[in-house]
């Protein structure tokens, strides 16, 4: 008897197929098996199991690998960050300090120092899901991460020059797929990504079409502008004003030349007066440019029509110096020049608006000097404390912001959190954004915050503790890394 | 003093939330009044006091978690170990002597109330009988059970819900035979681990069929069959049985692996030992009920000092420390077979000597895990290779280590397959389940 005729007659069953206790004699195993009784045909054929499994366990030959062998990855020249930091990134990719891992994956790059093999997998794996880790990943997972990544289809970004088959996952991707290649593609070659959005452009569904449009804000430039000019006239309404809406960050485009012969005789200017005329009535050529007429509630429409207007127009129209032009205008235009100076990033704009206290666009932050930006929020956070706007504002000042910087939002939280009593307007915008800071502050106020916050109201204790935890967080994970 | 690794801190965490929520805590700046003086360590984070018994360890904490330790004490254990010019050598705090003292009373007055019931070896003899009777008992019935499934063929078996298995395996633990019980609850898993199972079955079966025959004539075998059998049936060991059974074994013992595993409401917790001069290896078996810390004072990539006391047997594998020598010293060589087919060498004779054996050890040098069609495996310099059975994690972990370059493995042979639990390479061990 044989192993597969005894599983064969096992399957069925001995009620069906008695077993056939045939051994051929002479050997070992024929001995054992011609020792089993007959007379009990479940017996039997449980005994033959075991033995001849055993027998088989025990004398088990394992295969020979044909296989070509993997290339070895090639020698580290960058030294692995200390186990300590690495025991920290295991913290971080565990959950709750997620928010941190970005930064210290800058740290342990500008520390030269790369993440060891075992954290490998984990790290890669984060920066799959969270494609805003990938840049600094792929800077500190050095030869053996450039190795591993190719063998994994996951991790096809980090692998490199073996692209993935863009035609291919534009031609029969998933919606989710399709904008995540797109979002990608603008960032390393915005012509070839326009170039394939514009392929199958006529084709594509409405919402595909807007999605698509708002992806192309990242790496936009005037290449961009007949198809933006061309998309004005799409037959959906959200894809003309999502086209408009790029249009408007484009100074030389011709829309922003139409916008222009719009806006002149709305904003007089004379030697000691700047005046705002309010429009009396929009055209159909305006609204194809991305004017809306219906105003948001609270809003007058003909203010809600200047505002739009001059909001799209080229800042080169106004040819005096904006510092000028900033302080003899009304509030209404200098919001609507806030919000073109931030389309358009134009930095000496972005200057003269945010000397005028009264301009609350946060985005003007991101178009002046870094140095500038910090100063501006500094005084903001001096002069008005932790509001809902200052907070705003906060959140878009760039990185890093610096002892001072810090140490003014520190002092005002302070105040805010130790403040007795029912908690008012502004801590209940604060409570939300409380980690929104504690991941961007200097670490070295720790301390201060900590000595600061220690007297809160039960209230606060939880996102005060949070807050707490992250500013600590990111001081030690400093200390780990040589800069 | 002892000092405690990170490793070992972790596995005393009483399960893995509690090891994120005290790394969280373990920031020196969280923490004040810290200290130890080898007997105990303290501090205070936030509003907390907690307290370490490093000896025989305890651990105290004033806030509301119910968890044993809780994060604040793990926590401290981990501030402690990671930076130990944080938690400085001082004297104690009142609060804390006041702990320690209260803890030393009770450990006094515990043995006073349990101990010096003198043990009747007449009754002992009966109990152990009737204990035996039990078990033979259910065993026929699972026979009965077993020749049912042959005579209806394995194929009906596939379409068996779960609690055709888990019923037969509850009535062996109700019989006392745990071991068989689980051995059933296996046989559920296999019906659907695929490709080749009716094979799997059969063997599976036919050794509980041979356990039954073997305990019917229990009193007839060698003493160290008997004691496999024993085992087989899940009939448990005391310490003081393993100690008198035989002289301990003293070795300078390598910790290769180490796993925990989580079944029914217990932790299992295996570590696996290689002895540098004798090359026996040895399995330490650790059960506790979720929730509890594990034991750790074996540490995966360190060498201890230690007399091992093997469970009895015919294939002597599992094995309790029975003392310890000095501190444990970093891993700095790997005692590998050069081949698979070496390392394989040995499992023929642990297989005729005890067929019960389920799982056996396998640790190899100079393997290079390769990906091929028919799944993982690692291959060998003679071109001979090995079925990995590792989850995704543990894979990729494998290759980033490897790097293509050869490594030494450590893990389980089971079902034709191997698989790793740690990896070595660059000097440095790195678990991987």
């Amino acid at each position: 008897m044989n192993w597969e005729e005894l599983i064969a007659g096992a399957l069925v069953g001995t009620a069906r197929r008695p077993p056939a206790l045939g051994a051929e004699p002479g050997s070992a195993l024929g001995e054992v098996l011609a020792a089993i009784d007959p007379a009990d045909p479940e017996g039997a054929v449980l005994t033959a199991g075991a033995v001849l499994g055993l027998y088989r366990h025990a004398g088990v030959r394992l295969p020979a690998d044909t296989g070509p062998p993997p290339p070895a990855s090639p020698p580290e020249i960058r030294p692995h960050c200390s186990e300590a930091a690495a025991y920290r990134l295991d913290v971080m990719l565990a959950g709750r300090f997620r928010p941190v891992l970005e930064e210290w994956l800058g740290l342990v790059a500008a520390a030269e120092r790369l993440v060891p093999p075992d954290r490998l997998p984990g790290l890669l794996q984060a920066a799959t899901t969270s494609a805003g880790l990938r840049p600094l990943t792929a800077a500190v997972m050095g030869e053996r991460g450039r190795w591993l990544a190719p063998l994994n289809p996951l991790w096809a970004w980090a692998a490199g020059g073996a692209e993935v088959d863009h035609a291919g996952t534009w031609a029969t991707g998933s919606a989710a797929a399709r904008r995540l290649l797109l979002g990608r593609m603008r960032a390393a070659d915005p012509t070839a990504a326009r170039e394939l959005v514009a392929s199958t452009w006529a084709t594509e569904p409405p919402e595909d079409r807007a999605a698509f449009l708002a992806l192309m804000a990242t790496g936009l430039s005037m290449e961009d502008e007949p198809f933006l000019e061309a998309a004005l006239d799409d037959r959906r309404k959200e894809v003309r004003l999502a086209a408009a809406r790029l249009l408007w960050r484009l100074p030389e485009s011709r829309l922003g030349a139409r916008m222009a012969e719009r806006a002149r005789p709305l904003v007089r200017i004379s030697r000691r007066r700047v005046e705002s005329i309010l429009p009396n009535s929009v055209d159909e050529a305006t609204v194809r440019d991305g004017v809306v007429v219906k105003p948001p509630a609270g809003t007058g429409e003909r203010a809600w029509w200047f505002h739009q207007v001059v909001a799209a127009t080229p800042l080169h129209t106004w040819t005096d110096a904006p510092s000028r032009l900033v302080e003899l205008a009304d509030p209404l235009l200098r919001r609507a020049w806030a919000v073109a100076a931030a389309n358009q990033h134009d930095q000496a704009w972005a200057l003269a608006l945010l000397e005028a206290d009264d301009v609350d666009e946060p985005v003007l932050l991101e178009a002046v000097p870094h140095q500038r930006a910090v100063e501006v929020a500094t005084q903001r956070v001096a002069h008005s404390g932790l509001t809902a706007a200052v907070v705003e504002l906060l959140v878009h000042c760039p990185l890093p912001w610096g002892p001072r910087l810090s140490g003014a939002v520190v002092d005002r939280l302070g105040e805010s959190v130790r403040r007795q009593g029912r908690p008012d307007a502004g801590a209940v915008v604060l409570r939300p954004r409380l980690a929104d800071l504690g991941v961007r502050l200097d670490p070295s106020v720790a301390r201060t915050a900590t000595a600061e916050l220690a007297d809160h109201p039960p209230w606060w204790s939880d996102v005060v503790g949070w807050f707490l935890d992250l500013l600590t967080f990111r001081a030690e994970m400093r200390e780990e890394l040589p800069s | 003093m002892p000092t405690w690794t990170a490793d070992q801190v972790a596995s005393l965490a009483p399960d893995s939330s509690s090891i994120a929520a005290a790394r969280e805590v373990a920031g020196p700046r969280l923490w004040s009044s810290t200290g130890h003086d080898g007997r105990a360590a303290w501090g205070q984070c936030r509003r907390y006091l907690a307290a370490v018994d490093l000896v025989d360890p305890a651990f105290s904490c004033t806030c509301p978690s119910r968890k044993v330790p809780c994060k604040h004490a793990l926590g401290l254990l981990m501030l402690w170990t990671s930076s130990p010019e944080v938690v400085r050598p001082a004297s104690a705090p009142p609060w804390v002597e006041a702990w320690l003292a209260a803890r030393a009373k009770r450990a006094a007055r515990a043995p006073a109330g349990t101990e010096k019931k003198p043990v009747d070896p007449e009754a002992r003899a009966r109990r152990m009988a009737g204990r035996a009777a039990r078990i033979g008992a259910g065993l026929e019935e699972l026979d009965l059970w077993l020749s049912d499934l042959v005579r209806h063929g394995l194929a009906s078996a596939q379409g068996r819900p779960f609690h055709y298995w888990d019923d037969v395996a509850a009535r062996m633990v109700d019989a006392q035979a745990p071991g068989v019980g689980s051995q059933v609850r296996r046989m559920a898993s296999i019906v659907r681990s695929g490709d080749g199972w009716p094979g799997r079955l059969l063997a599976h079966a036919g050794r509980l069929h041979l356990l039954v025959e073997a305990w019917s004539r229990l009193d007839t075998l060698p003493p160290e069959t008997q004691a496999d059998l024993r085992t087989a049936v899940g009939w448990s060991w005391t310490s003081e049985e393993v100690l008198a059974a035989g002289p301990a074994l003293a070795d300078r013992w390598q910790v290769v692996a180490r796993t925990v595993a989580e079944e029914e409401r217990f932790r299992i917790q295996r570590t696996w030992l290689v002895g540098t001069a004798t090359g026996r290896t040895a399995l330490i078996l650790d059960f506790v009920p979720v929730g509890a810390p594990l034991p750790a004072e074996l540490v995966a990539g360190t060498v201890v000092d230690a007399d091992l006391a093997f469970y009895p047997g015919a294939w002597p594998q599992r094995a309790l420390v029975a003392s310890v020598r000095g501190e444990p010293d970093s891993m700095s060589e790997w005692l590998g077979s050069p081949t698979l087919e070496a390392a394989l060498a040995g499992h023929a004779a642990a297989l005729a000597a005890n067929p019960w054996l389920d799982r056996l050890p396998m640790v190899v040098a100079d393997v290079v895990p390769v990906a091929r069609e028919s799944g993982w495996r690692a291959r060998d310099s003679s071109g001979t290779a090995v079925d990995l059975r590792v989850d995704e994690h543990g894979w990729w972990t494998l290759a980033a280590v490897s790097g293509g370059r050869p490594v030494g493995l450590a893990g389980e042979w089971q079902d034709g397959a191997l698989r790793p639990l740690s990896v070595w390479a660059d000097r440095r061990l790195v678990a991987l389940a």
